[in-house]
């Protein structure tokens, strides 16, 4: 089997995956910005801009390339393996082990990946058509709590922290994107535009929970979740659609990562199976969430993982050159 | 057919790791309904929990027993502990997912560390914070042994009902547990809570009528407790009091009441609110005012001069009520939100010092009423 | 010679080798049925073979034994098959066959065939006349307004119905016989310039890969030609009403009907269609809206409900009222069993009342509804084996199903659901999220005759507004995606 993705369910799981990435990195994973974070999300945007341009536009092939973005696009899957699992001990099964919550998550995104990239694509199409409708509900719900107020000062914690913060959604955009180096269609429009949208998505999200919570200086990460899943001010029960929203969000960008993972690992090493390269990308992002690589994560590789990715992406461009680039077959 | 097994195999597998076990049916677990705190005398913090019976109730009556309630308790040296030794005092599997009522009596209140107190209780697993937050006076298991249903059947309905009429009439603020906790951690403004006390019928003293010179009346009812008022804070711990009124003209600033009774000359009357309450804060030279305009109607029978006297009676409360709250220093109203507005980043917001500023800001009271027939 | 060579063999232009081979084959020592009618017509012997009870008694007196016995006298010589069928036989459809088999597959389907002395060629006429059932109504697929008779058993009628309610010269049912031993045959409808040329081709060459020794049927055919058999929900449309199929045949689907098969299959098709009935296209458009509202919120509920339900109830307390919780646990309070293991009791058992009530004679089908009613739901409820708050979920739920018009993807859901229910109770609100996305995700990458699943949505085409809703009939104008124009739209 070979792990194969077209255009357009590529381009429907990135945007799933850039919104879900930079509102779960913004609101939950590091909120540093504090009421910045929108302008973080979009700052982000506008740094991987240009990458998410030469993705699409130039498509690079080389090992040197790929093989960094695979790397890259696990060690995120195994954060957000780590998220979901986190998410659902705090929901109601903290007493179970972690791997116990990781396996089935895993074993998920696996028979995904084995339906194939179109199935996670089209399947990450539904969910940006059915996600706008739980959104409206969620807000709806929620309408008489929002405090416009509490988005001020507007800068947060200041243009340093802000900047640095898009500087981590720009990685975390890198990880979510990666998925649309793969597509090996014709078809190939520079339309990387509809993705840049799921970083409008998530600053839109980040201020609606901005609005919901004043800003606190303190707090962990399951502090913020609380937050998110339950503010204390709606019945509980009709907080429902939100944690739908959460996990399905959750599980598209899982998919879409590991996905990418798997790609890259099979374009690497062509001999392998398209399903033992699912196998080995679940079984090493369950390993990777394990040895708490997220605690490290957080603090370091998002902060640059743009630039390192960037950087081989231009290197295996300029040897791509030396070599005779792939230009992108145009379509009719 | 291989691969169909290994599917089956490994679905199973995952089945089987997951935690089946660790699921608690619905009838076994024992619900909080209120939960108390309390400083013993000897330094202990004592937790009290109100659970309905499960199964006892009568043809017609469902949930919660129909009336049949258990109160437990139990103390430790700190939260972690006294929780623990309350689950172990609880016959079943605690679930704290549904406290409609939390209630810390007022000297805990007033500790210094209580805000310490608060985040414990807000991170406590399963513990979703949705709960009314109340401060009573005297000790907290009393208050929560007062709690019994009057007119309905199950007491958390009953709760909420109650306490929702009172909001809605303004006498004591929509004081939810998860506000307390997220502004005692935030750099706006200070939380309020519902001010309680119990209070048997014979004993009972009166609710005040709202007013600014009405007469204290006796009340009489059979409810074993009674909320009339909002406790403020102030940095993390209780510093002050309002009584009904003054919470009713607070809610008002805050824009959390529609409609208001009013008094004036042995004259009462019904005032709506029009549009939004506008509050202001001007930055003036390391000075700072405050401004509240309060647009109100009125359908009652009033002439020019009435409502002229009307207004500038309810510009006097409104600032007293304000003046009130800047002598203790706290500042429930949401000014601290509009004041940050007017930087650009926390750290400015935060080196402005507020609350000194807050203490010595002028307020001036602005009130319209105007009758629309 | 061994019946392999027998039956490959041509006929021989003596008339007696050629009965005495037929009656080896059929059996004729043993074989009531089988009957050889000697004749004699212009001096030269004939033989009528046919299956009695197949062949109409009646077209074979009036109009083969009456007409060559009329001719008796007539010198019709040199008398061959040609001639008989030119000059003799009053039927109107009769063909001319020489090989040993085909003429047995066409006796066997109750055509009689007439041996001619002298003529390596046997007339086959059409004298078919086997007891059927008439058409009736239908009798699953119900509907409040709109056309009410339904396929029968024979594919003859079947077609015939099909070009009733499709009378255009278009219209092709092209008749292919599948199953090496036993012969079945399969008719392809499809209109002929609407229907997309690569679709009837992958339809036309999956059937005629076929090599199964029998093929009992369409629901054979439908396992043997689908392009995921593993998947739990079917990818072809199995509808017993003429108006369902017509409509497809005008969609540009491809419709097959099969000998025997009560109803037909059509392909592709998508999992909207499978929540479409003949109702929505005689109902006023915004009725056939709301009804499919219905339908959906019928499968998901038949889907989720029991899942979610056990997972709030053992995971999640939290996210019910209290209100609605103290009832759930007064309700529960006595009752011995933990959810899931209620949960599957009344699910099974309501899998068994709705498999009795299939099977049992009709006339004590309404005793079921009492024993499934009173002894299932009062009893247990008394007992406290069941609390009453289940069976309103496990009712809705099968309330649920029984909104979705098509019974081979219903019992799908049921499987679903199933799934669903062992996830929730596992790993609770995180399982059933987990299956939902698995199942989003399955249905994503299937395909109906290479038509995506979920199309038109997943991936997005350009559609006629009948498909996930009902939109004015005056919009309906854009063929289907699927369809030959609907592809050139696209393009």
């Amino acid at each position: 089997m070979t792990l194969l993705i077209s255009h357009r369910p590529a381009r429907a799981a990135a945007l799933a995956a850039v919104a879900a990435r930079l509102f779960q990195g913004l609101v939950v994973d590091a909120p540093t910005t504090q009421n910045g974070a929108w302008l973080s999300a979009l700052i982000g945007g506008m740094l991987a801009a240009p990458w998410m341009f030469v993705i699409s536009k130039y498509r690079p092939r080389g090992a040197l390339f790929i093989a960094p973005l695979g790397l890259y696009a696990l060690v995120d899957s195994a954060c957000v393996l780590a998220a979901v699992t986190r998410s659902a001990g705090y929901l109601a099964l903290d007493r179970s082990a972690s791997l116990v919550l990781l396996i089935p998550a895993g074993l998920a995104a696996l028979w995904c990946m084995w339906r194939n990239g179109d199935a996670v694509g089209y399947a990450a199409m539904i969910w940006t058509r059915i996600a706008p409708a739980l959104l409206l509900g969620v807000a709806l719900l929620q309408w008489r709590y929002f405090r416009p107020e509490w988005l001020r000062p507007v800068l947060g914690a200041g243009w340093p922290s802000i900047i640095e913060g898009g500087v981590r959604c720009a990685g975390w955009i890198v990880a979510a994107f990666a998925i649309m180096a793969l597509p090996e269609d014709e078809e190939c429009v520079s339309s990387f535009l509809p993705v840049l949208l799921g970083a409008g998505i998530a600053a839109g999200l980040t201020l609606l929970q901005f609005m919901l919570v004043p800003t606190q200086l303190g707090g962990g990460w399951l502090n913020r979740l609380d937050a998110l899943l339950c503010n204390g001010r709606t019945p509980l029960y009709l907080q429902l659609p939100m944690i739908v929203l959460w996990f399905a969000g959750l599980f598209h960008l899982l998919a879409c990562e590991l996905f990418a993972a798997s790609a890259c690992l099979q374009r690497l090493l062509t001999k392998l199976d398209g399903k033992l390269c699912a196998l080995l990308a679940v079984a090493e992002a369950i390993a990777l969430s394990r040895v708490g690589v997220l605690s490290a994560y957080g603090i370091a590789l998002s902060r640059w993982g743009f630039a390192a990715i960037g950087t081989t992406t231009l290197l295996s461009m300029l040897a791509g050159k030396k070599g005779g680039k792939i230009p992108c077959a145009k379509s009719d | 057919m291989r691969k169909i097994g290994l599917i089956a195999l490994l679905a199973c597998a995952a089945l089987l790791l997951c935690g089946c076990g660790v699921s608690g049916e619905v009838e076994n677990q024992a619900y909080v309904l209120v939960l108390g705190v309390d400083r013993l005398d000897d330094g202990q913090l004592e937790l009290t929990a109100r659970i309905p019976k499960i199964g006892k109730s009568k043809a017609g009556e469902s949930g919660e027993g129909g009336g049949d309630y258990l109160t437990f308790s139990a103390s430790g040296g700190d939260y972690p502990q006294a929780l623990d030794a309350l689950e172990q005092a609880t016959p079943r599997q605690m679930n704290l997912s549904h406290i409609e009522l939390l209630v810390a009596s007022e000297a805990l209140a007033r500790e210094a560390d209580f805000a310490t107190l608060v985040s414990q209780i807000a991170e406590t697993p399963h513990l979703y914070t949705t709960a009314r937050f109340v401060v009573c006076e005297g000790r907290a298991r009393d208050f929560i042994e007062a709690q019994e249903t009057v007119i309905g059947t199950r007491l958390s309905s009953e709760i909420n009902a109650m306490l929702e009429h009172y909001a809605q009439r303004g006498t004591i603020p929509d004081a939810r547990f998860a506000d307390a906790h997220y502004l005692l951690g935030s750099v706006y403004g200070d939380p309020v809570a519902i001010l309680g006390a119990t209070a048997r019928p014979a004993e009972s003293p009166a609710l005040s009528l709202i007013g600014p010179s009405s007469p204290t009346e006796g009340v009489s009812s059979p409810m074993g407790q009674r909320f009339f008022g909002s406790a403020l804070f102030r940095e993390g711990r209780m510093v002050g009091a309002l009584d009904a009124r003054q919470s009713m003209l607070m809610n008002l600033i805050r824009g959390d009441v529609r409609a208001i009774p009013f008094e004036c000359d042995g004259r009462s009357y019904t005032l709506t609110v029009e549009g939004r309450v506008k509050r202001e804060v001007r930055l003036e030279d390391g000075g700072m005012a405050l401004r509240v305009t309060v647009r109100l109607s009125t359908l009652d029978d009033v002439c020019n001069e009435d409502a002229a006297r009307l207004e500038d009676d309810l510009e006097i409360a409104l600032r007293d009520v304000i003046n009130e709250c800047q002598r203790v220093g706290a500042e429930p109203f949401g000014f601290a939100e509009r004041a940050a507005g007017h930087f650009t980043t926390l750290d400015a917001w935060r080196a402005f010092d507020w609350r000194a500023k807050y203490a010595q800001a002028q307020v001036e009271t602005e009130v319209s009423i105007r009758n629309p027939a | 010679m061994p019946e392999r060579e027998a039956l490959r063999s041509e006929l021989s232009t003596d008339l007696n080798e050629n009965v005495n081979a037929l009656r080896a084959l059929l059996n004729a020592g043993v074989n009531a049925d089988a009957q050889f009618r000697p004749l004699r017509l212009s001096g030269i012997d004939l033989c009528v073979v046919y299956i009695e009870g197949m062949a109409d008694d009646k077209k074979l007196s009036d109009f083969v034994l009456r007409a060559c016995n009329e001719r008796a006298q007539v010198d019709v010589a040199p008398l061959d098959a040609q001639t008989l069928m030119r000059d003799v036989l009053e039927i109107a459809q009769c063909e001319a066959e020489s090989r040993v088999e085909a003429i047995l597959e066409k006796v066997a389907t109750g055509m009689s065939a007439v041996l001619v002395d002298g003529c390596g060629e046997a007339a086959l006429l059409e004298t078919r006349g086997y007891p059927a059932r008439q058409v009736n109504r239908t009798t699953n697929e119900s509907v409040v307004i709109g056309a009410q008779e339904g396929f029968v058993e024979s594919l003859r009628t079947n077609m015939t119905l099909l070009r009733r309610y499709v009378p255009s010269y278009r219209l092709v049912t092209e008749c292919i016989s599948v199953g090496t031993s036993v012969p079945c045959h399969v008719a392809l409808c499809y209109l002929a310039g609407i229907a997309d040329g690569a679709i009837v081709d992958a339809v036309r060459r999956r059937v005629k890969a076929i090599d199964a020794k029998t093929v009992q049927g369409l629901g054979a055919v439908q396992q043997l030609i689908e392009d995921s058999p593993w998947a739990l929900l079917p990818q072809m449309l199995q509808t017993e009403r003429p108006d369902r199929a017509a409509s497809c045949v005008m969609d540009g689907q491809v419709v097959l009907l099969a000998d025997n098969s009560p109803y037909a299959l059509a392909a592709p098709i998508t999992l909207f269609h499978q929540l479409h009935a003949s109702d929505d296209s005689f109902a006023r458009w915004q009725y056939g809206t709301f009804l499919r509202l219905i339908r959906i919120s019928g499968m998901l509920i038949s889907v989720f409900l029991p899942g979610l339900y056990i997972a709030l109830t053992d995971y999640h307390m939290h996210l019910l009222p209290l209100s609605l919780l103290g009832s759930i646990a007064e309700a529960r309070a006595n009752v011995p069993f933990p959810i899931l293991a209620e949960i599957l009791i009344m699910e099974f058992s309501f899998y068994l009342i709705n498999e009795a009530g299939t099977r049992m004679p009709q006339q004590i089908g309404s005793a079921l509804g009492i024993v499934g009613a009173l002894i299932l739901g009062q009893a247990a409820v008394s007992a406290s084996i069941i609390s009453p708050i289940l069976i309103i979920i496990v009712a809705i739920t099968g309330l649920g199903n029984y909104a979705i018009p098509d019974y081979g993807f219903g019992i799908g859901l049921v499987i679903c659901r199933l799934f669903v229910i062992a996830c929730g109770a596992a790993l609770g609100l995180y399982g059933v999220c987990l299956a939902a996305f698995v199942m989003l995700v399955s249905l994503c990458g299937m395909k109906s005759l290479g038509i995506p699943y979920l199309a038109p949505i997943a991936p997005m085409r350009a559609h006629n507004p009948d498909i996930l809703l009902r939109l004015p009939v005056w919009m309906q104008k854009r063929p289907m995606f699927f369809s030959a124009k609907g592809k050139r739209a696209v393009r």
